[in-house]
């Protein structure tokens, strides 16, 4: 059975939520006067976790689901909810990890448990167990977009030099073609990281990954360096395979010498070469056989950096 | 169309979650991902009945957020896992690539 493994840095930021960031606000609240009878529908309204009973904006107590039913259970008639509700119980500070929260319900196993001010005993909000992983999930979700959009300064821009030129290097080795793509990932990270156009840096990582799947399949390997300068970025993928003899014919779409266990990766239908191609301004390929092959690929920077 | 709500119409189980709340504006289908890498857009949900590795870091490279690998193919834990790294959702359903196809398309997606 496939079982859902959660990351480390996911663990970690469950542990950074704060209970004030999942806990919902949206709690009807009752006084000490309300009457017993009239909480039926509160209970609903509240998802069934607890009702809080407020003076003011204090709490000052709660009726749990369980405190309701065992009053419905009762003889008592129709009370006022000071009658009923619990004085003494468990509450949350905004500030506390979530993980405290759902050691908490865990422990005492009710449904939800209020949420206070530290000193002033201010009733914020419900933590309940319903809402809490979708309120986690909501959380997670928003860190990972503000993180993939997280924009970087383009250093490039800073740099005041008529030809400012990076270079970039990276290795592919030997390894079985499943871990196809690290590479191309990296290079992906990095030019984000410098502030690259979104849409240079998805032409670049694609054909980066096309080459490095040949370079796996074919040619045991080799090296990619991209050149960065104000207007283009230049990538040279070499390898010391075993080259291609008829260049014109491996560029034919369509046209393939993989075998069979490349074609059950999704690859080798004949398009990487062209799929490189179409992803650059300028693209050449130099091959002999017997010393290996050289591709070449410029992508103009289009639009600025970010 | 919301990847929770999708999974709901593929009846569909949620092997990595990614960026569940992230909207899906159209499919593309293919198990050759060489026309993944030259067709396939952002903000697309991929449908495929190849579970390997290659399928995770193809869709990292063009920027899709979501798999659904058809047929009741279940990935190996290595995908899982480089799913979850790359924040990628992997949804897995019973239906046939056509079945889910057809489900898709007559909730309303476009290719």
């Amino acid at each position: 059975m496939n079982q859902i493994r959660i990351s480390q840095s996911v663990i970690e930021r469950i542990y950074e939520i704060r209970v004030e960031k999942i806990m919902r606000t949206d709690v009807t609240r009752v006084t000490p006067e309300t009457k017993m009878s009239e909480l039926k529908y509160v209970i609903k309204e509240n998802n069934y976790a607890c009702i809080p009973v407020l003076t003011g904006e204090k709490l000052v107590g709660q009726i749990s689901i369980e405190g309701y039913v065992d009053w419905l259970t009762s003889e008592m008639g129709d009370v006022p909810v000071s009658e009923i509700m619990d004085i003494d119980f468990k509450t949350l500070h905004p500030d506390e990890p979530v993980i405290t929260a759902v050691k908490e319900l865990e422990l005492i196993g009710l449904r939800g448990l209020p949420v206070v001010e530290n000193e002033s005993n201010k009733f914020l909000g419900v933590i309940c167990r319903c809402t809490m992983m979708e309120g986690v999930l909501a959380v997670l979700d928003l860190d990972d977009e503000k993180e993939s959009k997280k924009e970087y300064n383009c250093i490039l821009n800073n740099i005041e030099s008529v030809s400012a030129l990076l270079t970039l290097n990276y290795i592919v080795e030997q390894k079985s073609l499943e871990y196809g793509g690290e590479i191309s990932s990296s290079i992906r990270t990095d030019l984000y990281k410098l502030g690259l156009p979104g849409n240079l840096v998805r032409k670049t990582a694609i054909a980066a990954y096309e080459a490095e799947i040949n370079l796996l399949a074919y040619a045991g390997g080799g090296t990619v360096t991209i050149t960065l300068s104000s207007e283009l970025l230049n990538m040279e993928i070499e390898d010391h395979g075993p080259g291609i003899p008829d260049v014109e014919k491996a560029m034919e779409p369509g046209y393939s010498t993989a075998p069979d266990w490349v074609r059950e990766l999704g690859f080798g239908a004949g398009m990487g070469l062209q799929n490189i191609k179409n992803c650059s301004d300028n693209f050449t390929i130099k091959s002999t056989v017997g010393e290996g092959t050289v591709l070449i690929v410029d992508i103009n920077m289009e639009g600025k950096c970010t | 169309m919301k990847i929770k709500e999708l999974c709901q119409i593929l009846n569909a189980k949620i092997l990595s979650s990614g960026h569940l709340s992230r909207e899906i504006k159209s499919i593309y289908v293919s198990d050759l991902m060489s026309d993944v890498l030259t067709f396939g857009r952002e903000a697309q949900l991929l449908i495929t009945s190849l579970t390997n590795q290659q399928t995770i870091r193809t869709v990292e490279m063009v920027e899709i957020p979501a798999i659904c690998y058809t047929n009741g193919k279940y990935p190996e834990k290595k995908t899982i896992e480089l799913a979850n790294t790359k924040r990628v959702t992997i949804l897995v359903t019973d239906f046939s690539t056509f079945q889910v196809t057809g489900k898709l398309f007559a909730a309303g997606l476009q290719g």
